[in-house]
């Protein structure tokens, strides 16, 4: 029976949920020997992605990835990821195409309060 | 006729003279005349006229009768031509006059049929007339929305850069922070 990356990350994480520090490096080498045995060494990073990502949900931690027209201060950057929770990690980057407001990206969703959205829409209610 | 009736009368004189000779002789005596040489005469005269009869008069009388009859054949047969004629004319008068009425019948219907077919070509005209008139109004109609929905999308356009010019004149990082923070405020997970 084959396995899914997703599936070697779940098992991963239930492995190393509980444990202790010093554990740690023996539970990831039987994971490695696994993969080995398994022939599925070549997938290690897809699956490492994976269980970041999982480990991440499980945890109740959210990236988030925040994009405004200008640098954000560290204040305002707070007040957004509060909206997020507190557990939120963001990731900021700049597009002077926007020309004002900020896009907040998530795992699902997009939150598209820039200036140039904005004028598109109207510019497509022109159009339409 | 005469010459029939002259030798009748000289064979009657010539009859008569045989029995009334010993008579005569006096009288024609007194008047010089020799009876005898008188009654040779008048035979040979009778000879001579029955031998113009037999061999001139009669033959010719009937060729000229036969002439006669066929000159009244030809005339009867020549009347009937005439009535023939007649005849073939009024009968020509007639399919003349059948070929005129004919005429003026196909005269008629040929009218009456192009009449139809003119008012079949004009009904048929005018409803296509009336279908491009339509066509025609809708292309119109189609043109005129395509017209406005480009005047609305350069419009939009229009507004769309304007827009951008101004707000990227107007934007100052204040202005900016207090959007971004209008927004997400209204952001709702």
């Amino acid at each position: 029976m084959k396995q899914s990356n997703k599936q070697f990350a779940i098992a991963l994480y239930e492995a190393t949920r509980e444990i202790k520090d010093s554990e740690i490096a023996t539970v990831a080498n039987n994971f490695v020997l696994l993969l080995s045995k398994a022939h599925k060494l070549k997938r290690a990073d897809k699956i490492m992605t994976e269980f970041i990502k999982y480990a991440k949900k499980q945890e109740g931690i959210m990236d988030i990835e925040i994009t405004g027209a200008r640098e954000l201060d560290k204040k305002t950057i707070e007040e957004i990821k509060k909206v997020f929770g507190e557990r939120t990690q963001s990731v900021q980057t700049t597009n002077p195409d926007l020309i004002g407001g900020i896009v907040v990206k998530t795992e699902n969703v997009i939150f598209d309060a820039s200036l140039k959205t904005q004028i598109n829409n109207l510019k497509n209610i022109f159009s339409t | 006729m005469s010459i029939a009736y002259a030798a009748e009368t000289v064979h009657e004189t010539t009859t008569a003279g045989v029995d009334t000779q010993v008579e005569a002789t006096g009288v024609l005596a007194s008047l010089g005349i020799n009876g005898t040489l008188f009654a040779f005469q008048l035979i040979n005269f009778a000879i001579v006229a029955l031998v113009i009869w037999f061999l001139v008069l009669k033959p010719l009388t009937k060729k000229m009768s036969e002439r006669q009859d066929k000159i009244t054949e030809s005339l009867i047969k020549a009347e009937e031509v005439q009535t023939n004629l007649r005849r073939s004319e009024i009968k020509y008068q007639e399919k003349i006059d059948e070929a005129k009425s004919e005429a003026a019948k196909i005269l008629e219907k040929s009218q009456d049929e192009a009449k139809l077919i003119a008012d079949k070509f004009k009904t048929k005209s005018k409803q296509e007339i009336e279908l491009l008139v339509l066509q025609a109004k809708k292309n119109i109609q189609i043109e005129k929305d395509e017209m406005i929905i480009e005047i609305k999308k350069q419009a939009g356009e229009l507004v769309s850069v304007a827009l951008e010019k101004i707000l990227e004149e107007k934007i100052d990082d204040k202005k900016d922070k207090e959007l971004i923070l209008r927004s997400v405020k209204n952001i709702k997970i």
